[in-house]
């Protein structure tokens, strides 16, 4: 194993920095999109809440339903910068001027998913303020376990992204749909805005091999009963470490079989 | 001194071979050309020595060390520009080379990225996006931007496709300074066959994945004995048909000029020919085989290995 030379690292950074800077449909991911969706599950949540009002912990409501949403941001953002990164290069044919170079793989993602965290810490810092200003709604309502929880939340979107990568590579370019849709469909076994016992037992099963089930599962005994189960907290961090070996595999499997086609034929 | 060393380099996709255990060098300063048509496993063998695509079988060797080992201390002192691969057309000329400058070991990168856009003159492009760039420019850039880690060894796909006469004969000018001012050695791909015979010191021709000739660009011409004698035809013209019939000659017929391939020994009596034949020309000149003409020997010929 070779060590990591980082000037490479921000050399791969840059190139997707400049982008992010430079066109308004990057950009957006981190500071329109969230804000679309704290409005409209915000307002969502204050409705339900006038709608029963005087039922007991319903101001919760209003407080799970948001975290939900900056939360699910937070792993779309995390899982989006390295398929979108090598997305944008398959079509923009650019993507050899990386791998032509001295830039090691490991690098290159090294440096997206170090974007990646920054892009994710602005779309937290874009979304908890908006929530502040239209809910009164204070992120660091979760004090320390606001920690873990991002930290995992992040984890869980390299894992879904190093997935996708990893069927772009090996397959093309016919896979890009992907990168839009596979957080999606995990999303409602996930139990973002519900707890996961209101899922059929099938589901349920699926849900809980999934470590974002116990980060929104957590969210939820945060609000309700003031603490997380550690328990919730080691599950989510050892399926994370789990599925992030797996697709880390998958992805350089995925790469080395590329190689063995061409990287200049990929598209 | 050898730069580059390829040893039966092989490569398989499935059951078709696209390149068949060839072996050639580069020696430091050498401008060498790798020409075939479409197909034959040019790209595939630059994609080979890039690290962009795993060798069925072979040994690819830079400097004398082994190009799988050394990835990263070869590719430091290689780069390549292709018409084929574009650089993200969302950044501009600047973003571009400032992003890959960094994926080299550069010393001061600033003054490296000046000096460079001095060289190419892109001072009136550097702020603009890739995109807003008409074909040639794009071509410029590429080239631009593999010079940036001053390499040893560039790997040039057809870098002066669609280029304008003018910035071409740049490229070739830069190119043909660099060997001889830093002994950069070049492998170049080109369809310009007349590019090849100015820049090349020799070109290998390959073919269905094979080597069919390794040579200096005047022996292969040569080697074709084949000259084009055009004529301009005052009387006699039907004669003429009938001769280059009688005698399997190729001809062509280009409004009043006529061209026809003739041995070079030949020529003396193809023109006693015509003077005992009655046939009267105005004007004639005799070209000498070219790299063309030996290219499109063995395009056409499908096998390769001229006989």
């Amino acid at each position: 194993m070779t060590r990591i030379a980082w000037h490479r690292v921000y050399g791969a950074m840059l190139r997707y920095w400049y982008l992010v800077r430079r066109s308004f449909d990057r950009s957006s991911e981190i500071f329109v999109h969230p804000v679309l969706d704290l409005v409209i599950w915000g307002v969502t949540a204050v409705y339900l809440q006038e709608l029963f009002s005087g039922g007991v912990g319903l101001p919760s409501l209003v407080i799970a339903l948001v975290t939900g949403v900056i939360f699910w941001n937070i792993i779309y953002r995390s899982q989006s910068e390295v398929p979108f990164g090598v997305l944008e290069d398959l079509w923009n044919r650019s993507l050899l001027h990386f791998f032509i170079s001295p830039l090691k793989i490991s690098e290159w993602l090294f440096g997206l998913t170090l974007l990646g965290v920054i892009k994710t810490m602005l779309t937290l810092l874009t979304a908890g303020i908006f929530a502040a200003i239209l809910y009164h709604f204070n992120i660091f309502f979760y004090g320390f376990y606001l920690l873990p929880f991002l930290g995992l939340l992040i984890i869980s979107g390299w894992w879904l992204g190093f997935f996708i990568t990893g069927l772009v590579l090996r397959f093309g370019t016919g896979f890009q749909a992907m990168a839009w849709t596979l957080s999606v469909a995990i999303s409602p076994f996930s139990a973002i805005y519900y707890p996961v016992s209101v899922l059929p037992s099938w589901a349920q099963t699926i849900a809980y091999a999934l470590p974002t089930t116990y980060i929104f599962e957590g969210m939820r005994q945060v609000i309700y009963q003031g603490s997380v189960n550690p328990r919730d907290l080691v599950m989510s961090f050892l399926l994370n470490v789990f599925y992030i070996a797996a697709t880390a595999g998958f992805l350089y499997t995925s790469f080395k079989h590329r190689l063995k086609r061409g990287l200049l034929t990929l598209d | 001194m050898k730069i580059l060393e390829v040893k039966s380099l092989t490569k398989q996709f499935g059951k078709f071979t696209a390149v068949d255990n060839i072996s050639f060098s580069l020696e430091e300063g050498e401008i060498l050309g790798l020409l075939g048509p479409n197909g034959a496993g040019k790209t595939t063998t630059l994609q080979m020595l890039l690290g962009a695509l795993t060798l069925t079988s072979g040994e690819i060797s830079y400097f004398g060390k082994d190009l799988i080992r050394n990835r990263e201390e070869i590719l430091e002192q290689v780069n390549f520009s292709s018409t084929y691969v574009d650089l993200p057309y969302r950044l501009t000329v600047k973003e571009c080379l400032t992003y890959i400058s960094y994926l080299y070991d550069i010393a001061d990168r600033k003054k490296r990225i000046e000096k460079i856009v001095e060289i190419f003159d892109l001072s009136q492009l550097f702020n603009k996006h890739i995109y807003s760039l008409s074909a040639g420019q794009k071509t410029r850039v590429n080239v631009a931007k593999a010079m940036l880690n001053f390499p040893k060894i560039l790997l040039l796909d057809e870098p002066t496709a669609s280029l304008d006469p003018e910035v071409a004969q740049f490229i070739r000018m830069f190119l043909l300074e660099e060997r001889d001012k830093f002994k950069t050695s070049v492998l170049i791909t080109s369809h310009n066959m007349a590019e090849v015979e100015e820049l090349c010191d020799r070109v290998i021709f390959i073919n269905r994945g094979k080597i069919v000739a390794d040579d200096k660009p005047l022996h292969l011409a040569k080697s074709m004995d084949i000259s084009h004698i055009e004529l301009w035809i005052t009387s006699g013209r039907e004669k003429l048909f009938n001769y280059c019939r009688e005698k399997d000659l190729k001809y062509q017929v280009d409004s009043r000029y006529l061209t026809i391939d003739v041995s070079e020994k030949f020529i003396p009596g193809f023109l006693k020919d015509l003077a005992d034949r009655g046939i009267d020309y105005g004007e004639i000149s005799i070209a000498k085989p070219t790299l063309e003409d030996y290219f499109l020997h063995i395009a056409k010929s499908g096998k390769g290995q001229i006989e």
